[in-house]
């Protein structure tokens, strides 16, 4: 028995079960808690047969569903269940008593489910319906947790189906080109296409992914969507979701089209495909991650960076050079735990206090050391600065784009970097530090079962900042397995010539630097702890009363700066295409009027319309 | 072997027995009516192995044609005749706690009737015949939207009946002109003399008969009836108009073109038209508010959809058509029976007003939820399949003009989900409803789990499927049937 | 032994330039307003004196821990530059690298004047991010230029290969362009002005130093008078040929140190709206024309 077979019945097992004893509370926490850790046990574990192939005997138009291990999909799998895994731990307490339980852990089941299905597929056809599977999944959980949520999982269907059925024309041209579905098949034809087919497949391919990925323009969706929810879904699905569009990216790119039949794409004789795919990386790095400055609400705030982040990786990929795509490939590992780890904190404050509004929380590090610790990690990860994993990946990204000649993707991606330091500043403080309001006086730091997930996040988010080579051994043999080069990496970073990078050695000079700050602050007389309202307010007396803080429109000058730039041409777009579907289905409503005498015309009409067309063809 | 016959024989002869008893047996007769679609259900199901091997011809009152009248049963007849036959019965047994009131004979005649009507559509194999029995689908058709007896109900069955019998005259100047060029009106006979007539001729004739049949068929724009007349008749009626009576109609038109006329010529436009079709039913239906009216424009879209499939000019998209027609019977079954309970329940036709009905009527808002992604067509249901092989069938032509027509049904596809998951999240999300809202009964609980089964399970049959539809559009591709008759 | 050596005196050094750095700063302005202006050594006093007060307010652990995160990571920073004489550390980052551990004393602060619940010294933050965003881009951008130029990231390199081509293959001769653009955006790296909005004494009392007294305002000091060689290193590094001996550092660190207090003595203090937008109107476009220049 395959592990594959394994992993999906597990996962459809946990649909069932959680379906049919919709009643028991034992069957939603810990047996589904029990499932997710065998889940991500097999998943572990997949790696003693990659490269086998598992297929089922079931046809569609001809074509059997087929799964297969490569490192790839290993690499994916291990992501996929270790943070639902961690999710369930954490929602063990989250979800306690709220409404919606039951639907909560099948969907988390099913979409798990879907996933897997995608990454594992070896096949169009399975990749798809696992798609539609997950697409669905997502939108059905979406819809719920909040007030704002049905209207948000709206918009996300809208752009999810749109993806899935540029899929479908893709999949289906595919088939009509090679008469298979299979992806080798597919990979080993695909140099008898002709060019501008080939470049229109490749395309269809690639919208369709990157909508799933939320790549600017495609990306609205996404903010909303992810934020509305419950919050554990929100990391669920921010860490992973959206990630799968890229695994669709990476697939199609360098597993089936391959990079030399996409380097071949070349318009106007200079812009290659892969430069205008890396252009709107960019855009997808910038733009979201300013809008985020504006966010007045945590999960928005992290969500809209959720886009930004996708950005790092798809520009990694595009530069199509093997640091470049390893920093791609291993971004996603570190977006990953540095991104739900600062979800997770985020939830953990809206679980004793209520509230995600950053206008409204203060001073939490009094209260919660533990979170503010958990989302310290993750926003050091997340704005890219050193120890924490999320540097390596984007020094990486920034160094293959230098090296590989493209400046001004470089410094897009320096300005995403920077754009990300200023909003998590804004999402840390106002959460975390300043004047803590008194209604927040009695709060407790969140419970054991909570802390734990954030606590193994905290470990590996440094852990693989000091460590990169745990993660590069396996994106080295995911490189290979794509015919990709491979990055001469070691344990602490990059090994070779003079622009290595040696994680370890910084991080024991940060902490040797750190030690020395720390004798000579020893060196002073004893500090003394002082409560917030002992403090400097030009003679002013302070309590309880007087508000004193600084948290709304953290960043106005800036704004002032950017506000005449920002002319939300998506928005308006979006708008329009509603407005025009609107009136479109206005105005053929009114064909049927409700009237015999112009349905009479009608038939008239299409008499006289048939005959004129008739009359061409004899 | 078992004659098809009986299969018009059956539930024409209840229909007369029902209203000769109606008297006497009151309410009752509707287990007579079950008793007979029971029956046609077999014959229907058993007659499919006969046709697979050889078509059968069944001569009527011993006189050959083509001066007699005979029946024509080849796979595709067979077929339909069994989604006839099941959706009939599925149907009936909804409307036993449906129907309420005094002089429900009426109803289970006319029910009958409607059932003999498209069987006879179906299967015979005389196109004087055929329109016989088009007018007892369509007048029994017209009873049965204003059945209620509601201002909305009269009104939507006047204007069915003008522009329907505005539709049977075209037709019947199509069969006089057929009689009057080949001197013919046996099917299998005109196929082969046909050809010999004068190009202007042969036009005229497709025209009248293809806009006749197309106001049935609910062709854009000759559909002006169907919003009306499906959202204003009992939701059982609705089902069936929509679920198979259109289709019936459409499958006659594209059987006349392909095997009968043999005029690929116009299949592109009518494409075309079925593209259009599509748009403006998935169009018209995105910004209802009336639940039944936006089932109907769905029912539009859907049968532009075949009909896009069935006029590919290639089997497999006759195939692909063929199983979208089941999955669309299916699937709009459920929807408008479980939409008649919830506007039983509620009161109320707008879909607003059944905010968080799934906590009360829970079985059939799942039932509903299926069918609205077999609808769509999302896997694994049938809807999928048979979406994807239209999309195969219409890319392997591998011309510019059916890639565009592909995108724009997928556009279609786009906007129909929106509307119907807006629906969805209404049934599903909010507050519970106040009121005395309860679950369906079984007796119509049960007949939309059967279709839901169908669609839900269809995926595991699809080999079998496949063949079916695929010897059925066999048939009308090669017309091997039609002529191997004689 | 040598690199032992250089690792515990070079923070030695370096402070005590710094220190002597800030003192010649204060009394080159008080000379050009006319003023006698304190002791060159007066830095030292200060640090002296705050180090020794008795009562040290603090606002919680993360207050205490910003200040050894401020300190601890300028040093970090120290040892990734080379110096004459010293580069042992620079093979082990980049570049890319000092960018970004530049930037870890400014978290540190960040925090640690978050905590302290103060909304000035939190205006101070926000204003220091705000300006960050407005130099560190064309700052950036030139050195993106630079390392495309010399197809090299690492600093050492850069040196090498400026001081082959002797004074004519400085960064600042070869590329005056960006030069120029990162000499302005090192204007606001320093916070001096017009770019002072960090600290905007009059505006927001002094900003992230309004909470900070005692050993922590004393470690500050310490700190600032590291990170003003530190960057004022990279810059020479980078567009003025390093240096080969420390006599020529010295002098090159003065020089450049003196341009930029000349700015800073004659101009007022931009508003931060404005000064972000200066940085982005100004030395941005400058550093975009230079690297096409290297481009084509």
């Amino acid at each position: 028995m395959s592990i594959v077979s394994g992993l999906l019945l597990i996962a459809l097992a946990g649909v069932i079960l959680n379906v049919l004893f919709y009643k028991s509370k034992i069957v939603q926490k810990y047996v589904s808690l029990l499932l997710f850790a065998v889940l991500a046990y097999l998943s572990f574990n997949m790696y003693k047969q990659v490269g086998s192939h598992f297929s089922i005997p079931f046809l569609i138009a001809g074509q059997s569903i087929g799964f297969t291990i490569t490192w790839l999909n290993y690499y994916f799998a291990l992501m996929i269940t270790g943070i639902t895994l961690l999710t369930a731990i954490f929602s063990l307490k989250y979800m306690e008593g709220k409404e919606g339980i039951v639907h909560y852990y099948t969907v988390l089941f099913m979409k798990t489910f879907g996933m897997l299905g995608v990454i594992l597929s070896s096949d169009l056809i399975t990749f798809f319906v696992f798609w539609e599977i997950m697409s669905w999944s997502t939108f059905s959980l979406m819809s719920t947790g909040g007030k704002e949520a049905p209207k948000s999982a709206l918009k996300y269907f809208i752009f999810a189906v749109t993806a899935s059925m540029i899929l479908m024309v893709g999949v289906v041209l595919s088939y009509s080109l090679f008469g298979s579905f299979d992806f080798a098949v597919i990979h080993s034809k695909i140099d008898s296409l002709s060019l501008p087919m080939t470049g229109f497949l490749l395309s269809i391919f690639i919208v369709s992914f990157s909508i799933e990925s939320a790549v600017f323009p495609m990306h609205s969706w996404l903010p909303e969507g992810y934020s509305n929810t419950f919050t554990t879904f929100t990391a669920y699905l921010t860490g992973i979701s959206t990630r799968i569009g890229i695994y669709g990216i990476i697939l199609f790119l360098f597993g089936i089209f391959g990079i030399q039949t996409v380097d071949k794409l070349v318009i106007l004789g200079k812009i290659n495909f892969r430069y205008i795919f890396g252009v709107f990386a960019a855009l997808t790095m910038i733009i979201p991650t300013f809008t985020a400055l504006y966010q007045h609400d945590a999960k928005k705030l992290i969500a809209w960076h959720s886009v930004g982040q996708g950005g790092y990786m798809l520009i990694g990929l595009a530069s199509a050079n093997a640091l470049g795509i390893s920093g791609g490939i291993l971004h996603i590992i570190n977006y990953l735990t540095y991104q739900v780890l600062i979800v997770f904190a985020i939830a953990s404050v809206e679980y004793r206090t209520g509230t995600t509004n950053l206008n409204k929380l203060g001073g939490l590090i009094k209260k919660m050391p533990v979170s503010y610790l958990a989302l310290l990690f993750g926003i050091i990860g997340l704005a890219g600065l050193p120890p924490m994993n999320g540097f390596v990946s984007k020094w990486f990204i920034y160094k293959a784009l230098i090296m590989s000649g493209y400046p001004f993707l470089a410094i897009a991606a320096v300005i995403g970097t920077i754009g990300t330091i200023l909003s998590v500043y804004k999402l840390i403080h106002n959460m975390f530090l300043g004047q803590l309001p008194e209604r927040y006086n009695d709060i407790k730091e969140v419970s054991f079962s909570m802390q734990l997930p954030m606590w193994i996040l905290m470990i590996v988010v440094f852990g693989l900042g000091v460590y990169p080579g745990l993660a590069m051994g396996l994106i080295a043999k995911i490189q290979t397995s794509l015919g990709l080069a491979v990055v001469p990496y070691s344990l602490h970073g990059i090994a070779s010539g003079s622009g290595q990078l040696n994680m370890l050695v910084i991080t024991a000079l940060f902490m040797g630097g750190l030690a020395v700050a720390w004798i000579i602050y020893l060196l002073g007389s004893r500090r003394k702890h002082v409560n917030q309202y002992n403090n400097y307010a030009g003679g002013h007396f302070l309590n309880k009363d007087v508000a004193y803080n600084f948290n709304y429109e953290f960043y106005a000058a800036i704004e002032h700066v950017i506000d005449p730039y920002r002319k939300k041409i998506i928005e308006r777009t979006e708008r329009g295409i509603i407005g025009l579907v609107d009136a479109v289905s206005e105005y053929v409503r009114r064909i049927y009027t409700g009237m015999i005498n112009t349905y009479a015309i009608y038939i008239l009409t299409a008499f006289v319309i048939t005959i004129i067309f008739l009359k061409e063809l004899i | 072997m078992v004659n098809p016959i009986l299969l018009i024989i059956i539930p024409l002869g209840t229909a007369f027995l029902i209203s000769t008893v109606a008297g006497s047996l009151k309410n009752s007769t509707k287990y007579l009516a079950f008793l007979a679609l029971l029956a046609n259900v077999w014959i229907s199901i058993s007659l499919l192995p006969q046709v697979l091997k050889h078509p059968v011809n069944v001569i009527i009152a011993g006189i050959k044609p083509p001066l007699g009248i005979n029946l024509l049963v080849g796979p595709m007849g067979a077929i339909f005749s069994i989604i006839i036959s099941v959706a009939g019965i599925l149907v009936l047994l909804y409307s036993f706690k449906y129907i309420e009131g005094e002089g429900q004979s009426k109803y289970y005649t006319l029910f009958l009737l409607l059932i003999t009507g498209s069987q006879g559509m179906i299967l015979t194999g005389d196109i004087f015949n055929l329109f016989v029995f088009f007018e007892i689908l369509a007048i029994s058709s017209y009873i049965l939207v204003g059945y209620a007896g509601d201002r909305n109900g009269f009104e939507a069955a006047v204007k069915y009946l003008i522009l329907g019998s505005v539709g049977s005259v075209f037709i019947l100047v199509a069969v006089a002109l057929i009689y009057q060029e080949t001197g013919t009106l046996n099917m299998a006979d005109l196929a082969g003399k046909f050809a010999s007539v004068a190009s202007g001729k042969k036009m005229m004739i497709m025209l009248f008969f293809i806009t006749g049949m197309g106001v049935e068929a609910a062709i854009f724009p000759l559909n002006s009836w169907l919003p009306d007349a499906h959202s204003s008749a009992p939701s059982s009626i609705s089902a069936v108009l929509s679920g198979f009576v259109i289709e019936v109609a459409l499958i006659v038109i594209i059987k006349f073109v392909y095997s009968i006329f043999a005029m690929t010529e116009i299949l592109q436009y009518l494409s075309l038209v079925g593209v259009i079709t599509l748009l403006v039913g998935e169009f018209a239906a995105f910004n209802q508010g009336n639940i039944k009216r936006v089932l109907a424009y769905s029912s539009i879209g859907q049968i532009g959809l075949i009909l896009f499939a069935m006029t590919l000019n290639s089997e497999a998209g006759l195939s692909a058509g063929m199983m979208q027609v089941v999955n669309h019977t299916a699937s709009k079954s459920i929807l408008f029976l479980v939409a008649g309970y919830m506007i039983k329940m509620t009161g109320s036709y707008q879909f607003t007003d059944y905010k968080g009905i799934a906590k009360k009527m829970p079985v059939s808002s799942f039932l509903f939820v299926l069918g609205v992604l077999s609808l769509i067509g999302v896997p694994p249901f049938l809807g999928f399949f048979s979406k994807l092989n239209i999309i195969i069938a219409a890319l392997a032509v591998g011309n510019t003009f059916n890639t565009v027509m592909v995108f724009l049904i997928l556009l279609g596809t786009i906007i129909e989900s929106v509307y119907f998951l807006k629906i969805l999240q209404i049934f599903y999300i909010g507050d519970p409803i106040k009121g005395g809202v309860k679950e369906a009964p079984f007796t119509a609980v049960f007949p939309i789990a059967i279709f839901a089964v169908v669609i839900l399970l269809g995926f595991l049959v699809l080999p079998e499927i496949n063949i079916y539809a695929g010897s059925a559009a066999a048939e009308l591709f090669t017309k091997i049937q039609i002529t191997q008759v004689f | 032994m040598n690199t032992v050596l250089w690792i515990i005196f070079l923070p030695i050094i370096i402070f005590i330039i710094g220190t002597f750095m800030l003192g010649y700063s204060r009394k080159f302005i008080a000379r050009i307003e006319r003023r006698y202006g304190p002791p060159i050594q007066q830095v030292f006093y200060d640090i002296f004196k705050l180090m020794n007060k008795k009562t040290n307010i603090s606002h919680g652990w993360m207050h205490d821990i910003a200040i050894l995160m401020l300190l601890g990571g300028t040093l970090l920073t120290l040892y990734f530059i080379p110096v004459p004489g010293f580069h042992f550390f620079a093979q082990y980052g980049d570049m890319l690298v000092i960018m970004y551990i530049l930037l870890i004393p400014a978290l540190g602060m960040a925090l640690g004047v978050g905590e302290t619940a103060n909304p000035n010294g939190s205006i101070g933050i926000s204003r220091a991010l705000m300006m960050l965003a407005g130099y560190d881009i064309p700052f950036f951008l030139t050195f993106i230029g630079m390392a495309m130029l010399n197809q090299t990231t690492s600093m050492y390199e850069l040196i090498n290969i400026q001081q082959a081509g002797g004074f004519f293959g400085w960064g600042l001769i070869t590329n005056p362009l960006l030069g120029v653009a990162a000499l302005i955006a090192l204007q606001g790296m320093l916070g001096e002005k017009p770019f002072e909005v960090m600290v905007a004494p009059h505006e927001i009392a002094t900003g992230p130093m309004t909470e900070m007294g005692g050993k922590y305002l004393g470690i500050m000091m310490i700190q600032h008078a590291i990170a003003v060689v530190v960057e004022l290193t990279i810059y020479i590094n980078l567009f003025l040929g390093g240096a080969l001996n420390w006599f020529e550092y010295i002098i090159k660190l003065f020089v450049l140190f003196t341009v930029l207090l000349s700015v800073n003595a004659v101009f007022g203090r931009f508003r931060t709206d404005d000064a972000v937008r200066f940085m982005w109107k100004i030395p941005l476009p400058m550093a975009v024309i230079g690297v096409l220049f290297i481009i084509f």
